[in-house]
């Protein structure tokens, strides 16, 4: 099926499931494709409104300047922060060996 | 360099710096990781587990301003943290705290000189964010089977200082990472150590043929911890990339790691796609509003810069524009050199000594010049001693070395001044004759009772052995001759 270039292809579905590490198959490409270009269809209906004179939104809240002291205070212990490593070795979580 | 004649050669640095604190950047874990057992230092927060929030650390948020004021960038009123989303092991929530389009600081810069002339480079930004855990692989990193991770970093307050593409040589990017360690120092964010990754160095590097505008393909280069490493490390870029040049090749861009002991970069990724970390603002953090009060109160509590610093001992003490410049590149250098002024020494003198010798065995241990046991006090003592010509400057050299060389330079400083000592009554009866011969106002003071007139004396026959006469002789022979 011809993608017209406006919209989101599936090379870009891919690549987005490839960032995010989910291994879809090419039925749920098409799938997820079409289900993001109504939603992106609605964003697109969103950027239509004048906001030129309304700054942009960091964050829901209006809440400013959040802070705490430096302070240290007590950690987990190693052996709790390892209580639900699915595997370890010593006091170290282990992984399968990464390689750039 | 008959080699890079033909191209200009274009350097920024991107410097992180941890900041100094107690506690991590969005949580009360101890900041002390290099001591700690693996994994001991962290909660639910830095270990990411579902259902914790961070909170912000003002003290590092203060550290980033301070730092930002140093380099005299502005401070925005606004600011905020987003998340930088990519997959790591040693990134335990799967995104990094960072700062993307609304950072603490821009538009700063750094003044430096190359032996002894000034140059500027300007500073894009100073922004604020989380380290990350630290990877182990088992045995080779090409032949591992599994990696191991400790989060005990995950978390500690990062800064990133990120320099325009104004440098142009190997020597430049050396002496800006040295002079922002200074500053770094000076104010009290970083401890400056490099070796064990508390201030860490990227360096982008392209070259363009002379006289082009825009920037040829720049590679990135990672895994430099020291000056020395930077600088090779750019040496080496440049000479490659002028050898792919030349053969009419072209230059992929990509991340390229130092390898110290071989001397050379290697590719490590190949950028096919243009980062895609997808940036948001963070939804666990309300931003910050920066008032210009606050940020007064920041910089008033700024100390004297390095380059203050220098310019001040060049005026204050006639140094050279080069011996300032190294002295001041560090603040405990800096300092160790005021104070032996501060007792006495000559500052020409105590900047060749700290400069010279010192320096050389410092470097050798791979010390600090506040760990030395030789301190100010010791230091300006032998300087005493050669000036007033107790000792030559060659036995100077043997002393300061076993001073340098031992726990407690004492003994070999009171070793020193003995050496040299008149204690022979048959030359210290000819200066206690010219003393008495000299003074006759004062031998008749002594005679009529005033105890202060034999210190007077003594003092004259110090001067006349040049402070080589033992002083509890000198006085048994001046009561004997004058009674």
């Amino acid at each position: 099926m011809p993608e017209p270039e406006s919209e989101l292809s599936s090379r870009e579905v891919e690549h987005v499931a490839r960032l995010a590490r989910l291994g879809i198959t090419e039925d749920e490409v098409i799938r997820y494709r079409d289900q993001l270009r109504h939603i992106l269809t609605a964003i697109d209906a969103l950027k239509r409104a004048d906001t030129s004179t309304v700054p942009a939104t960091a964050h829901p809240l209006e809440e400013r300047n959040v802070m705490r002291d430096d302070r240290s205070e007590p950690c987990l212990t190693a052996e709790e922060a390892l209580k639900n490593a699915p595997s370890r070795e010593d006091s170290y979580f282990k992984v399968k060996a990464i390689q750039e | 360099m008959a080699i890079t004649t033909r191209y200009e050669v274009v350097v920024g640095l991107e410097v992180h710096a941890q900041v100094l604190t107690q506690s991590k950047m969005f949580c009360g874990c101890s900041t002390d990781y290099l001591v700690a057992p693996p994994n001991a230092n962290t909660c639910p927060v830095c270990l990411g587990l579902p259902g914790s929030l961070p909170v912000i650390n003002r003290r590092a948020v203060e550290a980033t301003i301070r730092t930002a004021l140093a380099l005299n960038c502005e401070i925005p009123e606004f600011s905020k943290f987003d998340r930088k989303n990519y997959f790591y092991p040693d990134l335990p929530k799967g995104y990094q705290i960072s700062q993307y389009d609304l950072p603490f600081s821009r538009h700063g810069h750094l003044d430096f000189d190359v032996n002894g002339e000034a140059r500027r480079a300007g500073i894009t930004r100073v922004h604020l964010e989380e380290d990350t855990g630290k990877l182990q692989h088992e045995g080779a990193i090409e032949q591992a089977q599994s990696s191991l991770i400790n989060f005990n970093r995950a978390g500690v307050p990062l800064m990133e200082i990120v320099s325009e593409p104004d440098l142009r040589s190997a020597d430049e990017a050396r002496e800006y990472v040295m002079r922002l360690r200074a500053i770094l120092q000076y104010i009290g964010v970083n401890n400056g150590d490099m070796e064990s990754g508390q201030l860490r160095c990227d360096a982008n590097v392209s070259l363009r043929p002379v006289g082009r505008i825009e920037f040829g393909t720049k590679v990135e280069v990672k895994n430099m911890n020291s000056f020395r490493a930077i600088h090779r490390a750019i040496e080496y870029e440049i000479v490659r990339q002028t050898e792919v040049l030349e053969a009419g090749g072209r230059l992929v861009q990509e991340t390229r790691g130092w390898n110290d002991a071989r001397g050379l970069t290697v590719s490590q990724r190949t950028k096919e796609f243009a980062e895609d970390y997808r940036y948001f603002p963070e939804p666990d953090l309300p931003p910050l509003e920066v008032s210009r009060q606050w940020v007064a109160e920041i910089g008033s509590s700024l100390p004297e810069l390095p380059a203050a610093r220098r310019d001040r001992l060049i005026a204050n003490f006639g140094l050279s524009p080069y011996d300032a410049s190294v002295l001041t590149s560090s603040k405990p250098m800096a300092e160790y050199f005021e104070e032996t002024v501060r007792l006495g020494a000559p500052a020409k003198a105590a900047a060749n000594w700290i400069l010279g010798d010192f320096s050389r065995f410092l470097n050798a241990d791979h010390k600090e010049i506040q760990d030395a046991s030789v301190k100010p006090v010791h230091l300006q003592q032998l300087i005493a001693l050669i000036d007033s010509g107790v000792i030559s400057g060659k036995m100077a050299k043997q002393t300061f070395e076993a001073m340098y060389r031992a726990p407690d330079p004492e003994p070999a400083l009171t070793a020193a001044k003995g050496s040299s000592q008149i204690s022979g009554d048959a030359e210290l009866t000819g200066i206690v004759d010219q003393v008495i011969a000299e003074n006759e106002k004062s031998v008749a003071d002594f005679k009529a009772g005033k105890e202060q007139a034999l210190k007077f004396l003594i003092g004259q026959g110090m001067k006349l052995s040049k402070g080589r006469a033992n002083p509890q002789r000198l006085e048994a022979l001046l009561r004997e001759k004058i009674a």
